[in-house]
């Protein structure tokens, strides 16, 4: 058994996640010196790739590629072997994957600041930077797809659903974003075209990777199967179905034809019934073991996740509504409603996956608990109290301020408080981020080593997965 | 099929689904649209200037479309953004986010040194913005701050968004100004004044400074500059009137959002920066006598613009922009008076008059604060000869007037041209006609753009009052009833026939020879 491949490779896994360390840990500097900005625009000194313009866009596409993006990575080079119950079909393959990926988001960023940025929205890297990123997502995509299908187990997971939409969708929709709008189609085409890319590189690359994630994670943590295949079911086809479909309501009130952005409205509101049957799913398979949440950091950071989850997806139905619209777009309510997303639903799902698998990648147990625990409400609090609830109220207030006719000054001078209070928020989510990977590097270096020899713990671990997943 | 196949198809087939359902059927539907009427390609510098507005990341803050929602043509003071404007533009930047306001109606709302002041640092236009700062595409020379060819592309950007919608945004401007009216004025309270502090920090303070002296960064790159609030004692009515409306032809923008409340404290506000500035002790005695002398020089050489009474509603102040100042209600100081006659308004008609004697500056300026004071005043100061009743205009021969140098049938015969003759017109075209006419003499001066009828372009052979010495003296005499070439009889003859011969050296190689 000892002579066989391991199935897991925990060197890729453990280096995936050093790489998506820096992939938060960069961008969100950049973020949190840019939250300083908004107050103080004149703390740059006129270095031009200190300016707002750039860090703005190297914020959110290091987050995207450079922290969701490569964490993502990690965490299917743990999962999907695990799933497959074989070996990733080619490691080499695996590590160009990653090792192109990183070199093209790296390019990308440095592009950006250096003043090479394009026009498309999460598209902004130069295109030498996109090609880059294409060969490591391909070569990343069919290890993966490749290592599903080689998989002799008899029925896929619903995660492996969730891989398999995303992961082809993506493909295609991050090359359409690249080209089509960017080059050929124009105005009011091209922004519906942009709108579906926006919308889709957060409902088809980003959501099915992370729920495919949390239908592994929750079971596996909770050491049970999940609630019922039937939502599960119901949840991944509603959401591969007409969320593809709602793309231009990023371009609500535009000149885009009218008819397109009258349908995005309910093919936007169905998505309710997606969070819905996802999270019910979820907290059914929750129910009767929430005790064990405050026992378990990991744990906790998965369910924040999903609380997170269902509440930015319940706002997107509301927010479709024309009348909504017509107050909170372009306001910061929509900036709070992306972090809402993507800091409070993903990332905290990552960063408990994170902190489940680091054990078993490195053999060690987590070097102080309680430190998870810190980043844990620090992280609650900083994005909670001092970024979610005073931003989306600072996009209240610009939006019934325009509403209002009054002066453009007014909605500046009024959002500047909750600006104001996001860069206080901004230190303690850092503050938590690097605690965070404080703990991930301290656990290598010094966590105590787990005594349980390898083979039971490989035994134990394919015991679990055949009662929590139903096969193996 | 095995189930990893289904959604392995299900992946590509969504994508398509979405992508044809919702990205090429839109497109589809879009075939067949025409640019809207009056639309101008964009020109390589405009190009230029979007390629930049890309790469700084303009977009993410500033949108590009007009919402036909909560009255966003009233707030942008243009017609809702319609799918035609946006054929050629590639990548769009509809844009997702408004940090600041929208930029699809731009055209025409700020002048381009406004826009320029605006780049450098927009603090020092807008004192309350948060946008970045772009210093990297100006360079200082000779102590200038010039805008490197990014920001000229960025500017003629931004001049061009929205610009086939011009004549409805005018349109809907001149409605606004033809119904304007001054709002009923409340009491001038303590705290009403506090307010207009607290506003005129947050929207003047950044041009005219936080004490209304001008000496801000934006005064060294506006043209005509700020005004120094503190030199000039405006009525608040015209504050009022000026900050609602702004002043076309300079880069005081207007600011209509605010209530009547607001701008009243504005107007009260300023007007309490008013610090009158103590006379020079070389400034002359104010005596009837000088007063007399000033009301003659006024009334040749100011009223054609300024208006007899000094409404500023002379013959030629229509096409003026900015308009020429209405003294009853700028009410400039008798020093600023002085310097403005001295130094002149550079981006404005407003010549400099440093070639009149000093006194004579000192007899127009202590007659226009007169004027500014209404014509009872007037009547008053000028015991010895004042005018009756305001004569019509134009009237440069009141009764009791003394004569204006000389007649103009006694310069039939002038002297002839030397080469010390045209210098002497060369140094007195610069100080007195260059502002207009332009150093080339084409009529291109800085003064000259916005002038209607235009100034007189000497390098043609073309000569509207006829080509004669003779009959340009009398031009440069007697000036051009309903155009803004005012009379400059108060110059020395000698000067008068130089500027003759050199205003024709641009035409006549001649006299070109003459002068090198």
């Amino acid at each position: 058994m000892s002579q066989v491949r391991p199935m897991v490779n925990g060197k890729l896994v453990r280096w995936s996640v050093y790489l998506s360390l820096l992939g938060i840990l960069v961008p969100l500097l950049m973020a949190l010196f840019m939250a300083h900005l908004l107050v103080w625009p004149d703390l740059n000194f006129g270095i031009s790739w200190l300016n707002f313009g750039r860090l703005r866009v190297f914020h959110t596409n290091g987050v995207i590629y450079g922290w969701l993006g490569i964490s993502f990575l990690a965490i299917l080079n743990y999962i999907i072997p695990k799933l497959s119950n074989r070996p990733l079909i080619s490691e080499k393959m695996a590590w160009a994957g990653l090792g192109f990926w990183t070199l093209g988001v790296a390019a990308g960023l440095v592009g950006i600041l250096a003043g090479h940025m394009e026009g498309i929205e999460y598209a902004e890297m130069p295109w030498y930077a996109d090609l880059l990123f294409v060969i490591g997502y391909v070569l990343a995509s069919t290890t993966y797809l490749g290592t599903i299908f080689a998989s002799r187990e008899k029925h896929l997971y619903v995660s492996q659903w969730y891989f398999i939409l995303g992961l082809t969708f993506t493909a295609l929709n991050f090359i359409m974003a690249n080209t089509i709008p960017m080059y050929v189609a124009p105005g009011a085409a091209g922004a519906a075209i942009t709108g579906l890319w926006i919308h889709n590189a957060v409902g088809l690359f980003i959501t099915p990777l992370g729920v495919g994630i949390v239908y592994y994670m929750l079971p596996v943590m909770l050491r049970k199967p999940i609630y019922s295949h039937l939502l599960s079911l119901v949840g991944f086809w509603t959401l591969a179905f007409f969320y593809p479909l709602g793309g231009a309501h990023h371009y609500f009130f535009s000149p885009i034809p009218w008819w397109v952005q009258i349908l995005a409205v309910p093919l936007t509101a169905v998505l309710f019934v997606v969070v819905v049957t996802v999270v019910y799913n979820w907290l059914m398979t929750l129910k009767g073991d929430w005790h064990q949440v405050p026992k378990n950091p990991a744990l906790a950071f998965v369910v924040t996740g999903i609380i997170a989850y269902m509440a930015t997806c319940t706002q997107g139905p509301f927010q479709t509504l024309l009348t909504v619209q017509k107050v909170i777009h372009f306001t910061d309510w929509v900036v709070a409603h992306a972090h809402l997303a993507l800091l409070g639903a993903f990332s905290f799902f990552n960063i408990g996956s994170i902190l489940y698998l680091w054990p078993k990648v490195t053999g060690r147990k987590l070097y102080k608990p309680s430190l998870a625990w810190t980043s844990f409400v620090l992280l609650v609090l900083g994005f909670y109290v001092f970024y979610f609830l005073p931003i989306t109220a600072a996009g209240l207030v610009e939006g019934y301020i325009w509403r209002s006719l009054a002066p453009f000054a007014e909605s500046v001078i009024h959002a500047k408080p909750f600006w104001f209070t996001r860069v206080i928020g901004g230190y303690l989510i850092y503050a938590a981020l690097l605690i965070f990977a404080y703990q991930l590097v301290m656990t290598v270096r010094k966590g105590e080593w787990i005594e349980e020899g390898a083979v039971e713990a490989a035994t134990k671990e394919s015991v679990l997965h055949a009662r929590v997943f139903g096969s193996h | 099929m095995r189930a990893s196949t289904v959604f392995l198809i299900s992946g590509i087939g969504f994508f398509l689904l979405s992508f044809l359902g919702m990205g090429l059927a839109p497109w589809t539907s879009l075939k067949g649209l025409q640019p809207p009427p009056g639309y101008q390609v964009r020109t390589d510098l405009e190009e230029y200037g979007r390629q930049i507005f890309i790469r700084e990341g303009c977009w993410h803050c500033h949108t590009q479309f007009v919402r036909p929602v909560v009255n966003e043509a009233l707030y942008y003071e243009g017609p809702v953004s319609t799918a035609a404007e946006y054929l050629y533009e590639i990548p769009q930047l509809f844009g997702t986010r408004r940090v600041g306001p929208d930029l699809a109606r731009e055209a025409g709302k700020k002048t381009d040194d406004w826009h320029y002041a605006h780049l450098y640092n927009p603090r020092s236009v807008v004192p309350w913005s948060v946008m970045p700062a772009y210093p990297w595409y100006f360079e200082e020379k000779d102590g200038k701050i010039v805008p490197k060819r990014e920001a000229q592309a960025l500017v003629a950007y931004l001049q061009s968004l929205g610009r086939d919608k011009l004549p409805v945004m005018r349109a809907m401007d001149s409605t606004y100004r033809a119904t304007f009216s001054v709002g009923p004025r409340p009491p001038r309270t303590q705290d009403l004044l506090e307010r207009g502090r607290e506003l005129f920090l947050r929207e003047c303070s950044g041009c005219h400074g936080p004490d209304g002296r001008a000496r801000s960064l934006a005064a060294r790159m506006l043209t005509p500059p700020p005004a120094d609030l503190t030199v000039i004692h405006p009525t608040p009515e015209y504050v009022y009137e000026v900050t609602y409306l702004g002043i076309p032809g300079s880069a005081m923008p207007h600011f209509r959002r605010y209530t009547n409340e607001d701008v009243w404290a504005i107007a009260y506000y300023v007007e309490s920066l008013y610090r009158e500035p103590p006379l020079p002790p070389a400034a002359p005695e104010k005596t009837p006598e000088l007063l007399a002398r000033g009301q003659t020089l006024y009334g040749q050489m100011c009223s054609s613009c300024h208006g007899e009474q000094g409404f500023g509603d002379g013959p030629a102040a229509a096409p003026l922009k900015p308009a020429p100042a209405n003294f009853r209600k700028l009410r400039p100081s008798v020093v600023h008076t002085f310097d403005v006659l001295t130094r002149g308004v550079p981006g404005t008609a407003m010549a400099a008059y440093a070639h009149l004697p000093e006194e004579d500056r000192w007899a127009l300026a202590y007659y226009v604060e007169e004027l500014s004071r209404g014509a009872e005043s007037l009547t008053a100061s000028l015991t010895p000869a004042g005018p009756e009743a305001p004569p019509s205009r134009p009237a440069p021969e009141s009764p009791g007037q003394p004569e204006p140098s000389p007649k103009p049938e006694a310069a039939s015969a002038g002297p002839e041209p030397t080469p010390e003759l045209l210098a002497r017109g060369k140094s007195v075209y610069a100080q007195v006609c260059l502002a207009c006419h332009g150093a080339a003499g084409d009529g291109k001066g800085p003064a000259g753009a916005a002038l209607n009828p235009p100034p007189a372009d000497f390098t043609d052979t073309e000569w509207k009052h006829g080509g004669a010495p003779e009959a340009i003296f009398r031009v440069i005499t007697d000036g051009v009833p309903g155009t803004a070439m005012a009379p400059f009889g108060h110059l020395p003859e000698e000067d008068r026939w130089a500027l003759v011969y050199y205003v024709k050296s641009f035409s006549d190689p001649e006299l070109r020879k003459l002068l090198k």
